[in-house]
C-alpha cells in the first residue's frame, strides 16, 4: 500500500496508489460491492465486506467488534457526537490495523493519530454527520490533511458525488465511494456533474453511458439497475475529469464550475478560501501553464490572487526613482504591454521628456493592483477575467483597500488617473488630489492627447531618470516579489542588468546571476546567483551530507527546506553549507520536509565535482 | 467507572419523574398473549418504584424506564395503594404481568411485604410473570416466592439483551454478563420457574446487519435455557444515549424487515414461544419501514407472536425492502455515516 504523487494542484494530488499488484490512479472512486449489487467491471478499486474473490482490486473490510465471527476485527468506532474521552479510551484500548486507520471526526482526537506512522489509508468515520456541519467539516479536513503524512491516502466515505468530488479533492481527499450512486438509484435519481435529477423529470437522457445508450435515451426504459449503471459511470467520469484537471493545473477552475450546482459544495469552497487561506496557499503552485480564469465570485479570493495581493503589499516597493504614479486600466491581452491599448499609453509615456520618473500601476480585478514591472509574473501574466465595464461591490472594495494600503507604503508626488469613468469613481475617494486624464475612454484621441500633455508638463519638472536606473529597479522588484526584499538586495547589490524589457539578465562583472525567463515570468538563478543569495533565508533546501546529487533532489534526501517555498519556485540546494545546485521546487517546503518519496526539486544547474573542490 | 458508564449516568440522571405518582401505578392494560399453547387475555400493570438499581448507578444506553420511576423510595404501603388501584381494572385475566421498570426481586424497589401482597392479589391468575436482573435471582428469593404462590405458574423475564458479552458491555452497558444470566436461568429451571428472555434488537453502535446477526446468535445461544424469547426492538426513549444519537442522525431504530427476518429465522432455531413486542412501531422513534407498509408488517409481527405461524410473513412485500437489503449489505462500509437508507436527499 503506497501512494506515489505525480502532480499537485493546491491540496489536491494526482497519483498512483499501489495496492497489492494493482496500480490505481487517484483520486478515484471506491465502488461498494455485494453479491446483490456487484461493483462495475471498470472499477479501479472495490470495497466489500464479503469474502468472495473479485477480478478488480479489492479492499476487504474486516467485521467489526460486534460481529459474531470476530477474527480479525475492526476496533469499535463510536459515532461522532459522543465525548472525545469515550473515543479516546477506545482508540487507545484497541490499536488499529496500520494499513487501515479509522479517524473519528473530532479535532480533539487528532493528536492521538500516529502522524509519523506510514498508515497509508485513513478512513473518516461519521463522514456524513460531519459533512452537514460545513464549518466543522472544512476545519477538520484541513487540520487532518496537515496532520497526516503527505503520502497517506485520505478516504472520505459515503458523501462523495460527481458534484462535490472536485471540491473534496481540492481539500486533499483521495478516495470517495459509490454510496450516493446507490442511494440515488434507489430513489430513482440520476447523477450528472451538474446535479442529481429524478427520473420522472427527464424527457430524454442527456448522457451517453452504456445504460442510457441502450435505452435509446428514453427515460421510461430505465430500470433500477440501469440507473445504477448510469450513476456508476457518472462517478467514474467525474473522477477522470478531476484527475485531468489536477494534471493540467486547472483544478481550481474545475472546482468553481462544479460547485455552482450545489450550495453546500459552494459553501465548502468559500469556507476554504475565507477561513483556511494558508492551507490552500501553501500547496498552490507559483507558476501555471493555463490561464487563471476569474469568472466567478469565488475567484476573487482564490489563493493565487490573495498571494499576489499580499506580496504587492508586503514584499514589493515602488521604484525609488519614480515620483509620478500613473494609474492605467488593464487589458485583455497578457502581458499587458503587448496589448494595443497599453502600447498606446506607452507611446505617450515614452515620448514624454522624462518617462522613467513615472511609474505605471494597472488597476484590475481580481488582482487589484499590478505594477507595470510585475505584469510578466504569474498570475498577472495569465489571468483572464470577464470584462463588462461593470464592477461589483466586492471588486470595488478590494481595489480601494489595496490602493489605500499601497499608497500608505509607497509615496509619489503626483498621481495621474487614466482610467475610464467607472474606475475613476472607484479610485477617486482614495486619491481626491489626483489629475484625471481620461475624458471618455482611455484610448480615445482626446484622452491620449490629454495624457500626453499632462505627462509632458509633469515629467519635465524632474531631473532626468535614466532607463538603466529604472531597469535595475524593475528587476529588483521582480526579485523582491519572488524572493523577498533581503534576497533581492543581496542579488542586485553590485550587479548590472542587461537585455530588453521584460526578459532581462543580471550580471555581476562577467558572471550571470540570473535571468527573467519567458514562460515562467520569474527569475531563474544561476549557481553564482544562488551563492549571492544563500545567506538570506527563504528559498534554500538543505540536503543530507551523504546524498549524492545526480539528477533531481528527492524528498528523502531533504534535511531542511524553507517553509515559504512553493511549487514552481526557484530554490538553491545547500550541502554542508555550500550551494551545490539550483532548480525549481516540485513540492512546497513543508511537503519536502515531511515526504518520504518523490521529486522535491528539479535541478537546473549543479556544481561539477571539480567546482565542489 | 468506564467512560461509557459515566456517559450513561449523565443521561439516566436526567430522567424526569414528575409525572410518576408513588400511590398510583404508572399504567395498566389488557392485551392478548400466549399461555400454555393458546391465546388468552393478559393483564399488565406497571408499578411505580424508586427505579432500577443499575439505572441509578449508570444505566443502559437505550433504557428510559427511569422516566417511569418515582426516583424516590416507594414504601410497601404506597405499593399496596397502587395495587388497589390496579385491581379495579383487573377482571380475572389468567395471565398477569407485574412490571416495575426495574427488578421485581430487588427489595429496594419492591419491599418484602409488598412483594407478598402483589403476588397474592391476583388470585384468579393461572400464571404470574415478573421481571428481574439476574443478580436478584437467588435461591432464597425463589423459595420465598414459592411459599407465596404455591403451585401456581410463575415466570421471570430477564433482560439478557444479547448473548454477546462485548455487545452487552460496549453497546448496551447492561452491567452483567452472559454467565450471570446462565446461572440465574438454571436456578429458575431448578425451581420450575419459567424463564422469559428479553433480546434487544439493534443496540446503538451496531449496524442493521450486525443487529440481525446478533439477535439470531442470541436466539441460538439461549434456546436451550429459556421458555420464551421476547424480542425487544429498540424504540427511542427520552433521556437516553440512543436518543442523543437519534437526534443527530447517528442511530435509526430497526427496520420492521429486520424483525420479520429475525422472527422467521429465529422460529427455526427455537422451539419455544418466540415473540416480539413492538413499541412505537411505524413511528420515527420506533421500529419502522417506509411508512406505507408498516401497518401490514406490524400486524404480521403481532400475529406471529400470538400464533407462531411464520406463513404470515409470506405475503409481505414492499419496494422499501430493497433499501433495507442495501443497508444490510453496505451500512458496515459507511462507518456510521449512513444509518438510514430509506432517507435520501441529493
Amino acid at each position: 500500500m503506497h501512494l506515489q504523487i505525480t502532480s499537485r494542484d493546491g491540496p489536491a494530488r494526482r497519483g498512483t496508489f499501489t495496492y497489492g499488484e494493482a496500480s490505481i490512479p487517484t483520486p478515484t472512486i471506491l465502488y461498494l460491492h455485494s453479491k446483490a449489487l456487484p461493483a462495475p467491471a471498470f472499477a479501479h478499486l472495490v470495497i466489500t465486506t464479503e469474502s468472495s474473490s473479485l477480478p478488480q482490486p479489492t479492499i476487504r473490510v474486516p467485521p467489526t467488534l460486534f460481529s459474531p465471527h470476530p477474527e480479525p476485527i475492526s476496533p469499535l468506532i463510536y459515532p461522532k457526537d459522543l465525548p472525545a474521552a469515550l473515543h479516546k479510551e477506545e482508540l487507545i484500548r484497541s490499536p488499529q490495523n496500520p494499513d487501515l486507520q479509522f479517524v473519528p471526526p473530532l479535532p480533539e482526537l487528532l493528536d492521538t493519530l500516529p502522524s509519523t506512522a506510514p498508515g497509508p489509508l485513513y478512513t473518516i468515520t461519521s463522514a456524513q454527520q460531519l459533512y452537514h456541519h460545513q464549518t466543522a467539516f472544512v476545519s477538520f479536513l484541513t487540520r487532518l490533511r496537515q496532520t497526516l503524512d503527505p503520502e497517506s491516502i485520505l478516504y472520505l466515505p459515503s458523501v462523495g458525488t460527481p458534484v462535490n468530488l472536485a471540491v473534496l479533492t481540492y481539500m486533499g481527499v483521495d478516495l470517495i465511494d459509490s454510496t450516493q450512486a446507490i442511494l440515488a438509484a434507489r430513489h430513482n435519481t440520476l447523477w450528472f456533474p451538474t446535479g442529481a435529477i429524478p427520473l420522472h423529470e427527464l424527457q430524454e437522457l442527456p448522457c451517453h453511458c452504456p445504460a442510457c445508450t441502450t435505452a435509446h435515451h428514453d427515460p421510461t426504459r430505465l430500470t433500477f439497475t440501469d440507473i445504477l449503471t448510469h450513476n456508476t459511470h457518472a462517478f467514474y467520469q467525474e473522477a477522470q475529469h478531476v484527475r485531468t484537471a489536477i494534471a493540467r493545473g486547472t483544478l481550481r477552475e474545475h472546482v468553481e464550475t462544479r460547485v455552482r450546482a450545489d450550495p453546500q459544495a459552494t459553501a465548502l469552497l468559500r469556507l476554504l478560501d475565507l477561513d483556511h487561506p494558508d492551507f490552500l496557499e501553501t500547496s498552490t503552485p507559483i507558476t501555471r501553464k493555463h490561464p487563471l480564469l476569474a469568472t466567478t465570485h469565488e475567484a476573487l479570493h482564490r489563493p493565487e490572487v490573495r498571494r499576489f495581493q499580499r506580496r504587492i503589499l508586503h514584499r514589493y516597493h515602488k521604484p525609488p526613482s519614480a515620483k509620478i504614479l500613473l494609474l492605467l486600466p488593464c487589458a485583455a491581452h497578457k502581458p499587458y504591454y503587448q496589448s494595443k491599448s497599453h502600447s498606446l499609453y506607452r507611446t505617450q509615456l515614452l515620448t514624454s521628456p522624462n518617462p522613467w520618473v513615472v511609474h505605471e500601476l494597472i488597476i484590475t480585478s481580481p488582482l487589484g493592483l499590478v505594477p507595470r514591472e510585475l505584469e510578466i509574473v504569474p498570475p498577472a501574466n495569465c489571468y483572464d477575467i470577464t470584462v463588462t465595464g461593470h464592477w461589483d461591490y466586492d471588486e470595488k472594495i478590494i481595489i480601494q483597500t489595496l490602493l489605500q494600503q499601497y499608497l500608505a507604503a509607497n509615496t509619489y508626488d503626483h498621481i495621474i488617473v487614466h482610467l475610464d469613468p467607472k474606475l475613476q469613481e472607484i479610485v477617486s475617494p482614495i486619491i481626491p488630489q489626483a489629475t484625471t486624464t481620461c475624458i471618455d475612454t482611455p484610448t480615445s484621441d482626446a484622452s491620449l492627447e490629454r495624457l500626453a500633455q499632462t505627462l509632458h508638463d509633469l515629467t519635465a519638472r524632474y531631473p532626468k531618470v535614466s532607463a538603466g536606473e529604472r531597469a535595475m529597479e524593475e528587476v529588483s522588484a521582480v526579485a523582491a516579489y519572488q524572493f523577498t526584499t533581503p534576497i533581492a538586495t543581496a542579488l542586485m547589490n553590485g550587479s548590472t542588468v542587461r537585455g530588453r524589457y521584460p526578459y532581462r539578465k543580471i550580471f555581476r562583472g562577467r558572471q550571470q546571476l540570473g535571468m527573467i525567463t519567458e514562460p515562467r515570468g520569474l527569475l531563474s538563478l544561476t549557481l553564482e546567483g544562488a551563492e549571492a543569495c544563500q545567506k538570506e533565508p527563504g528559498y534554500s533546501v538543505t540536503i543530507a551530507d551523504d546524498f549524492t546529487l545526480i539528477g533531481s533532489v528527492f524528498a528523502p534526501g531533504v534535511v531542511e527546506a524553507d517553509p515559504g517555498i512553493r511549487i514552481g519556485d526557484d530554490v538553491w540546494i545547500l550541502q554542508q553549507g555550500e550551494v551545490c545546485a539550483v532548480g525549481i521546487a516540485t513540492m512546497s517546503g513543508p511537503e519536502m520536509r515531511r515526504s518520504r518519496h518523490g521529486e522535491a526539486v528539479k535541478v537546473r544547474h549543479r556544481k561539477t565535482p571539480l567546482q565542489q573542490q | 467507572m468506564s467512560e461509557l458508564q459515566e456517559l450513561c449516568r449523565t443521561f439516566s440522571s436526567k430522567a424526569s419523574h414528575t409525572r410518576v405518582s408513588t400511590t398510583r401505578p404508572v399504567r395498566c392494560w389488557t392485551e392478548k398473549d400466549r399461555l400454555d399453547g393458546s391465546v388468552v387475555d393478559a393483564f399488565v400493570v406497571i408499578f411505580a418504584t424508586r427505579g432500577c438499581s443499575w439505572a441509578q448507578r449508570s444505566g443502559c444506553t437505550m433504557c428510559g424506564y427511569g422516566n417511569d420511576s418515582a426516583g424516590t423510595a416507594v414504601s410497601a404501603a404506597d405499593l399496596e395503594q397502587q395495587l388497589q388501584t390496579a385491581l379495579r381494572d383487573y377482571h380475572g385475566e389468567p395471565l398477569v404481568k407485574i412490571f416495575n421498570s426495574g427488578s421485581f426481586l430487588d427489595e429496594d424497589e419492591i419491599p418484602l411485604p409488598a412483594r407478598k401482597a402483589l403476588l397474592s392479589a391476583f388470585t384468579n391468575a393461572t400464571k404470574i410473570s415478573v421481571e428481574s436482573r439476574p443478580e436478584y435471582v437467588t435461591e432464597k428469593t425463589l423459595m420465598h416466592i414459592q411459599e407465596i404462590l404455591g403451585a401456581r405458574q410463575f415466570e421471570i423475564g430477564i433482560g439478557l439483551e444479547t448473548a454477546n458479552d462485548v455487545v452487552r458491555d460496549k453497546a448496551i452497558n447492561k452491567g452483567f454478563s452472559f454467565a450471570q444470566y446462565k446461572t440465574a436461568a438454571s436456578l429458575l429451571k431448578k425451581h420450575r420457574v419459567s424463564v422469559k428472555t428479553y433480546v434487544l434488537v439493534k443496540p446503538p453502535f451496531l449496524t442493521e446487519h450486525e443487529a440481525l446477526e446478533d439477535t439470531l446468535e442470541t436466539i441460538r445461544a439461549v434456546a436451550p435455557m429459556t421458555d420464551i424469547i421476547s424480542l425487544n426492538p429498540v424504540n427511542v426513549q427520552r433521556h437516553t444515549l440512543v436518543e442523543h444519537l437519534w437526534h443527530r442522525d447517528e442511530y435509526r431504530p430497526p427496520w420492521l424487515w429486520t424483525l420479520v427476518d429475525a422472527l422467521h429465522h429465529g422460529h427455526q432455531l427455537f422451539s419455544g414461544h418466540l415473540k416480539c413486542d413492538v413499541v412505537a412501531g411505524g413511528s420515527q422513534r420506533g421500529p419502522h419501514n417506509c411508512g406505507s407498509c408498516d401497518h401490514d408488517v406490524l400486524t404480521a409481527i403481532s400475529d406471529f407472536s400470538l400464533h407462531q405461524d411464520p406463513s404470515v410473513f409470506t405475503p409481505l412485500s414492499c419496494s422499501c425492502r430493497e433499501q433495507w437489503r442495501d443497508q444490510c449489505a453496505y451500512e458496515n462500509l459507511t462507518y456510521g455515516s449512513v444509518v438510514d437508507w430509506s432517507r435520501w436527499k441529493a
